[in-house]
């Protein structure tokens, strides 16, 4: 079936392509933001993780979550870029641990043509996002991780609370991503299965590593509800829950459903 | 449009009807009854465990005769002997499951075979009170200028100043003789580490392949393993490496590696065995597992999962161990002074 390199190499370089194109990072197409603000995250990680690769079982718990936000209003678009990672102890309902850290990148692209002030706004996300788990039973071949890129179309919904509670912001953000890469841990190898075959090495092995994730197989979607009280000096403080389901299907299905508790401070730029 | 009392009920509901849910947006953990479990266990050792072709083990009767002897109701402790059993038909020391009331294993590869080996009389007679310790090694300079190392758990760590030390000992031994009998093996890393001190080029001992698919030859390609040229002075005198059945996994790795050193060689009984390396897995009652999941070959393509031989087979007598007498060190040491 000699087609099927080829293909997989299309496929990768489309999808490379949108990717790249939906990036909003660092616009460049001669908008001037109007405004920007940097915000800062503390909260919790509350995290749900099954990976079939070592157990049909789930480990959940309660960990540490830090993020970074940046969003940039502009005459059309806005663009939020999050930075976010968190790490703690999970365990299974038979109190058997693993070690388990999320981390990664995740940017929107909303339009709005010449109303920034309109409720409803559609847009596109991406996100890069690392898991690695760490089971304390597994000794060889650990710890299982995985890595993937992946596009989808995305909501945002703003409204202010009228009267005396003007000062006061109700958002929603949510996002739905069915096509990217991933780079998965291998059938028995935690490593990716471009390095099982250690004849190989660096670009080769990560090439042949990647996999897509298309619809049908892999998804994930997630929610952020956030609430944000403006104060008088310009920046602003926000609660916020942020929710992410995530289901990847390669040499083993592995699946994490994670929900953050956020405190943030927004400071305007 | 959406009024703002429905947006303000909808954040409300999103964010309360979500909060503490993660785990209940996953699908729920299988059920634990003794079919579920046992048919996780069976299937995964079915897709993944790497020897079924060169053990001639028919998996799927084995299935057979052990699922009959399932029930609903049966006790956890009689499932258990239950999952043991049908493990210990793959022969394997990277074989086990766990429970919290106890480790399944087949030891076979050892006690149907003499011990060789006599911890008390090493201590007493070779290694004598003044042995010098250097991090997991035991070592003491015997007659002849010899200089003999004892090594009983790969899984204890050696550091590069461990190597230095050791190394720094042999600048004036005619011979080293390095002892792993009932080294029953631990990290690779240390055995390779071990092996590099005696190694002046990169020296393939070895290939591997790890599973890559359910299928029985579904495999990674053959890549090789080597122990690495030592970065400095390595000792190129003889070595004498003793090992006995009880030698397995890293430390059946180390003795394929002497076997590949030019000046080394080997005494005493083969090897027990453990080429594959074990993968680990959980069932749905929460028991462990291991199996092996990887297959190696030494460069001739014999699998060191049935052992590596020696190139002097040795006995320890009784008349010997009653005499004080290692048999297979006097073995190595008589080779060294040759």
């Amino acid at each position: 079936m000699a087609w099927i390199p080829d293909f997989k190499s299309l496929c990768c370089k489309l999808v490379a392509g949108l990717l790249i194109s939906s990036t909003p990072v660092i616009e460049t197409t001669g908008q001037i933001p109007t405004s920007h603000t940097l915000a800062v995250s503390f909260g919790i990680q509350r995290s749900a993780e099954r990976d079939a690769g070592f157990s049909p079982l789930v480990y959940a718990g309660t960990m540490p979550a830090i993020s970074v936000h940046y969003y940039a209003q502009r005459q059309k678009t806005r663009d939020e870029v999050h930075l976010f990672a968190s790490g703690g102890r999970l365990s299974n309902t038979f109190g058997a641990e693993m070690r388990f850290i999320n981390a990664g990148i995740f940017t929107y692209k909303f339009y709005h043509k010449t109303h920034p002030e309109r409720a409803l706004q559609w847009g596109w996300s991406n996100q890069n996002t690392f898991s690695m788990r760490n089971f304390s039973a597994a000794n060889n071949f650990s710890p299982r991780a995985d890595m993937h890129t992946s596009f989808g179309p995305a909501a945002a919904y703003r409204r202010t609370l009228p009267g005396r509670f003007n000062r006061i912001d109700l958002s929603v953000v949510a996002h739905f991503q069915v096509i990217g890469f991933m780079i998965v841990s291998d059938y028995v190898n935690a490593f990716p299965s471009g390095f099982t075959d250690r004849n190989r090495s660096g670009i080769g092995a990560l090439w042949h590593s990647a996999n897509l994730m298309y619809p049908g197989k892999d998804w994930n979607w997630g929610i952020w509800p956030r609430a944000t009280y403006r104060l008088s000096s310009g920046n602003s403080l926000s609660l916020s829950y942020r929710y992410d389901l995530l289901i990847l299907r390669d040499a083993h299905r592995s699946s994490g459903s994670r929900g953050q508790y956020l405190f943030t401070l927004n400071m305007a730029l | 449009m959406i009024t703002l009392r429905y947006f303000a009920f909808l954040v409300a509901f999103l964010t309360l009807g979500l909060i503490s849910c993660e785990k209940a947006l996953l699908p729920a953990d299988p059920d634990a009854r003794p079919h579920t479990v046992f048919e996780a266990l069976w299937q995964d050792v079915r897709d993944r465990y790497s020897y079924f072709e060169e053990k001639q083990i028919d998996w799927e009767i084995i299935g057979d005769t052990y699922r009959h002897q399932l029930d609903a109701d049966m006790s956890a402790e009689i499932l258990f002997d239950v999952l043991a059993d049908m493990l210990f038909h793959l022969e394997d020391g990277h074989v086990n499951i766990r429970a919290d009331f106890d480790r399944s294993r087949n030891w076979d590869w050892f006690q149907d075979f003499p011990a060789n080996y006599n911890a008390t009389l090493i201590e007493a007679h070779y290694l004598g009170k003044d042995y010098r310790i250097i991090g997991p090694m035991r070592t003491q300079i015997l007659d002849d200028e010899i200089l003999y190392l004892d090594y009983r758990s790969f899984a204890e760590g050696v550091t590069n100043g461990n190597i230095d030390a050791l190394l720094h000992r042999t600048r004036s031994a005619k011979g080293v003789i390095i002892d792993v009998r009932h080294n029953g093996g631990g990290s690779l890393h240390n055995a390779l580490r071990l092996a590099s001190a005696f190694c002046e080029n990169t020296t393939t001992y070895a290939r591997e392949r790890i599973k890559t698919g359910p299928g029985r030859d579904q495999f990674s390609a053959w890549y090789d393993l080597q122990i690495a040229a030592f970065e400095g002075e390595p000792y190129t005198g003889k070595v004498a490496v003793l090992t006995n059945r009880r030698t397995y996994s890293a430390a059946n790795f180390f003795a394929q590696m002497a076997r590949s050193l030019p000046h080394a060689r080997l005494f005493g009984d083969q090897t027990g065995g453990g080429g594959g390396i074990p993968v680990f897995g959980e069932l749905p009652n929460g028991w462990t597992y291991r199996f092996s999941a990887s297959q190696a070959v030494s460069p001739e393509g014999e699998h060191l999962e049935f052992g590596v031989p020696v190139h002097d087979q040795v006995a320890l007598t009784p008349a010997d161990e009653q005499a004080g007498t290692d048999t297979i060190i006097e073995a190595a040491i008589a080779w060294i002074n040759q």
